[in-house]
């Protein structure tokens, strides 16, 4: 017991530092995929909605492909496989050899990737629950397209997409444990490097379990409070 | 006595859903301080025609402006008429408003902020001055004191008044009503007619797509009726509700007068 407690302490001996530092850095990680989700979901069900042809039938093989192939493997695809490629390439030309690609990076643009196909979803669903009139209002007014989506339709979809939003985000909360494949020292890959050099598997594992459980739990409480606000003015 | 200028001018439009003709070429002109009543049946092109008139329906054929500004139609390479400027487009509809049946307030502001959203946002008028003249309509439209309500907790009556009263900040030359009664139970739709007759008596430039005949009789200066998406018979109501009028429109009223 004095063991554990020694092993989960801020001493030499202890994990703490480098667990919490790995709490932070999955939550760093999680939030930049959420943001590279949201933006390019944005785009995309803009694509779905109001592109050319050609861009919605790309914005559709986007989410079929994305949505239906593992997250590990687009991981690997772009932190292995995408390197190699651009070896071989530059071997081929004679480019300059380029180094391994930042885990961080590689890692939130792979669980952004897919993130942004699920938003996608999202958001156009979103848009398509706000009634006709609503835009039909704004116009005849003289609102033009970008003032009629900042001023009437980005408050009313934010409030039908919200609680979906926390959803993603908690799948990508939990997702961003994969990134451990790339060496990234995130919360899972430091639980696994502790589990193994110290012997204590369960130990390690089930703080893990504990400290992904506040992050999930801290943060659904979050979006229930921002999902009550973005709701104020639909509470009869 | 000199003819005021004509605030509205609408040349021959046409317009189709699919196989179905739905506007077969109607030709309308408002002068200033007009009231006009668009009457006809379900289905005789009476709400689209209005819809045209501020573009949220691009017609096929004709020609619409405001004042002496021309509506931005064109032809595109498939010879079909669309809007070929959207900010002129838009920049026209700021010098008209439309009251909707179903309201079409914005759910996530306030009274107040639906009145005074457009002036503010896109007339970029002065904050002090919007919201004098945002209390002051709603004052005269009997909603001064829910200013700080939000839409959903008001009666149909109410939020068309409130509509109304967005409608007019921004001191629009023309008010385009899309039945505006008829989503309404009978005691709110008096409310509202009384609103939009004193409205008429300011001088307001309005035309009134409706199926309330005792308004269009009463309150407007003439009436047009539809039927089969063209205009039937128009004239000033002292004429349509009199004797000597077409036998088509008489038809289309003896419904109601029995």
């Amino acid at each position: 017991m004095m063991d554990d407690l020694t092993l989960l302490g801020f001493g030499p001996d202890g994990w703490a530092p480098l667990l919490l530092k790995g709490c932070l850095l999955t939550l760093a990680v999680s939030a930049t995929s959420m943001a590279i989700g949201t933006v390019l979901g944005v785009l995309l069900a803009w694509a779905r909605l109001k592109g050319p042809r050609w861009l919605r039938r790309t914005a559709l093989v986007y989410g079929v492909v994305l949505r239906g192939v593992p997250e590990l493997l687009v991981i690997l695809l772009l932190y292995f496989g995408l390197p190699s490629l651009i070896l071989s390439l530059s071997e081929t030309f004679g480019w300059e050899a380029p180094g391994l690609p930042p885990p961080f990076l590689i890692g939130s643009v792979s669980v952004g990737l897919v993130s942004a196909a699920y938003q996608a979803e999202i958001f156009r669903g979103g848009v398509g629950a706000i009634p006709r009139g609503q835009f039909e209002a704004a116009r005849a007014m003289g609102f033009g397209d970008l003032m009629c989506f900042h001023r009437i339709v980005l408050p009313q979809v934010t409030r039908i997409v919200l609680p979906a939003l926390g959803n993603v985000w908690q799948f990508n909360l939990k997702d961003s444990a994969l990134i451990a494949v790339t060496g990234l020292s995130e919360l899972m890959r430091t639980s696994l490097v502790a589990a193994g050099s110290t012997r204590h598997p369960f130990l390690f594992f089930g703080v893990a379990m504990a400290l992904y459980l506040v992050l999930t739990t801290l943060s659904s409480t979050a979006f229930h409070y921002g999902g009550r606000y973005s709701n104020r003015w639909d509470r009869g | 006595m000199t003819v005021p200028p004509p605030v509205l001018t609408a040349t021959n439009i046409r317009k189709s859903f699919g196989d179905r003709e739905v506007l077969a070429g109607i030709s309308l002109e408002a002068r200033e301080g007009e009231v006009i009543s668009i009457l006809g049946g379900s289905g005789s092109g009476k709400s689209t025609f209005l819809r045209c008139l501020n573009l949220l329906e691009v017609p096929d054929e004709g020609q619409i402006a405001i004042g002496d500004v021309q509506a931005p139609l064109a032809r595109n390479r498939h010879g079909r008429l669309e809007v070929s400027d959207s900010r002129a487009a838009a920049r026209l509809r700021t010098q008209t408003a439309m009251v909707f049946q179903g309201f079409n307030l914005w759910p996530h502001l306030t009274v107040l902020q639906n009145v005074m959203e457009a002036p503010l946002r896109v007339h970029r008028r002065d904050r002090e001055e919007v919201l004098a003249t945002a209390r002051s309509l709603l004052e005269r439209v009997g909603m001064a004191s829910f200013h700080a309500a939000y839409p959903k907790r008001l009666s149909g009556g109410q939020q068309q008044r409130v509509a109304i009263a967005r409608a007019l900040a921004t001191n629009p030359k023309l008010v385009l009503f899309d039945e505006p009664t008829s989503a309404l139970d009978p005691e709110r739709v008096r409310e509202v007619l009384a609103l939009m007759r004193s409205l008429a008596e300011e001088g307001r430039t309005m035309i009134v797509v409706t199926h309330e005949m005792a308004f269009a009789r009463d309150v407007s200066s003439r009436v047009v009726h539809l039927m089969n998406g063209r205009v039937e018979s128009s004239g000033p109501p002292a004429h349509m509700f009199g004797a000597d009028a077409s036998p088509a429109f008489r038809a289309f009223l003896s419904p109601a007068a029995l």
